[in-house]
């Protein structure tokens, strides 16, 4: 059976002498494994194909409803060359494929998040602020999850927002909370922050323009969005440590 | 199916290998068994001999028998230049094309923030020692080409940089003998990148 899937590469695996598992991403289909065979060796067709962050059209044999596909075409869409020219930049890239991979699964589709995921790799690739795509991905990786947060109003009782208030981020009511709803083990937000999460968490990536943003806005952000990930998501990034260590260093 | 328990021993410890399976560990125990005593104990040896003999080179960390390797110890080689490779494996394919007669540092492995392997699980600090202690002119960035290697390469170009050596980077591009027509964008781009004049 031929199987042909547009889709995004994850993560590659090398398997045996010169093969390698690849582990895509799909808009129909989510989640595809597949063998490529030759991948490394030099005179190998497949050698760009299977790097992260390449989209690509894909054409695979399957012997049967239950083996692997093995790749036997692909053509190159977008290979977002310029993150892996850039140390930091793959780093970013790497923990956004890390995060996508956690919730994506195979056989269902997941036509947003993959959209955002492709228009988000895109304006990495072209220099934009890679801070504020990250919260962007963020935010689509929990919408993805069912955890989508609350910023437009009250978490908790719903009353719309004065300028100028106080707010906290509650885990418990899974967003932002006013001051006779808050509780002494809410997140205090600052304005500016709680006014940036409440534009980002609507947005989708292609109708972001230029933001400037203060730096203590964006570790807020940051700080706020990985606590309610690591809560409801419950997961050991490592490429979370290695991108905080390469920002730090990098720079 | 009943087999006695040394056989099943030798089967599963074929089988911790990389890329065997079950039957595939079953035919080589049972070739084993085929074998001559002697050749059967001086495969054995062989393999108690690899971990125990074996040492890392202390000066570029390439794998030895002695705590210096003989490419280390050799004098005809130049050593204002060294190649960083990630693995041994990458060494004996550079030593194939018995072009390169400079010294080597092996780094065991690339940068991959995709597999959570940071610079501080590379032998980093050792090469780093090479360049301030030994009259090193040019530093060979050779890692893969891919996302890993680049990453790689790129982590150490800038680390170099207060050194003042200069840091090259192999070649990307079209395969000996390949094809143009079948070569993808990426290594076209790269390959019109790094053309040089003839």
């Amino acid at each position: 059976m031929i199987i042909r899937l547009q889709g995004l590469v994850l993560r590659n695996k090398a398997y045996g002498e010169s093969d390698q598992l690849l582990f895509i991403f799909t808009r129909e289909r989510g989640r595809v494994s597949m063998i490529v065979r030759g991948s490394k060796k030099p005179r190998s067709r497949f050698g760009a194909v299977t790097e992260p962050f390449t989209i690509a059209d894909f054409v695979c044999y399957q012997h049967s409803p239950t083996s692997m596909p093995s790749l036997s075409q692909a053509d190159i869409i977008h290979h977002n060359q310029m993150i892996r020219s850039d140390l930091l930049l793959t780093a970013y890239g790497a923990y956004w494929l890390e995060l996508v991979d956690r919730v994506i699964v195979e056989k269902e589709p997941s036509v947003t998040l993959y959209n955002q995921l492709g228009l988000l790799l895109a304006q990495l690739n072209e220099g934009k602020d890679p801070e504020i795509l990250t919260r962007l991905l963020e935010l689509a990786v929990l919408q993805e999850a069912g955890y989508k947060p609350v910023f437009s109003q009250c978490a908790n009782c719903g009353a719309s927002w004065k300028n100028g208030e106080a707010t906290a981020f509650s885990l418990t009511q899974g967003g932002m909370v006013c001051t006779n709803c808050m509780t002494p083990r809410d997140m205090s937000i600052k304005p500016a922050t709680a006014y940036y999460l409440r534009i980002l968490n609507d947005l989708s990536a292609d109708q972001l323009g230029e933001v400037n943003m203060k730096w203590e806005t964006k570790r807020d952000m940051e700080t706020i969005l990985q606590y309610y990930l690591d809560a409801q998501l419950d997961v050991k990034n490592k490429t979370r440590v290695i991108l905080h260590q390469l920002r730090s260093t990098w720079n | 199916m009943y087999l006695p328990e040394p056989i099943v021993n030798l089967i599963d410890g074929f089988q911790r290998l990389p890329g065997i399976g079950a039957k595939t560990a079953q035919r080589l125990a049972f070739t084993i068994l085929k074998m001559d005593d002697e050749d059967v104990a001086d495969f054995a040896q062989a393999l108690i001999q690899v971990k125990r003999d074996l040492k890392i080179c202390t000066v570029c960390q390439n794998i030895s028998d002695q705590d210096i390797c003989d490419i280390c110890q050799d004098k005809s080689r130049d050593t204002s230049i060294i190649c960083v490779i990630q693995e041994t494996k990458d060494l004996i394919a550079m030593e194939r094309t018995r072009e390169f007669n400079g010294l080597y540092h092996v780094l065991g492995g690339a940068i991959s923030p995709i597999e959570g392997i940071g610079p501080e699980q590379l032998k980093i600090p050792s090469l780093l020692e090479r360049l301030s202690d030994e009259k090193v002119k040019e530093l060979i960035l050779a890692t893969n080409p891919n996302m890993e290697g680049e990453a790689t390469a790129m982590y150490l170009s800038r680390l170099v940089k207060p050194f003042g050596i200069k840091v090259t980077r192999i070649a990307h591009g079209l395969p000996v003998g390949g094809d143009l027509e079948y070569a993808d964008e990426v290594t076209l781009t790269k390959a019109l990148e790094g053309r040089r004049e003839v």
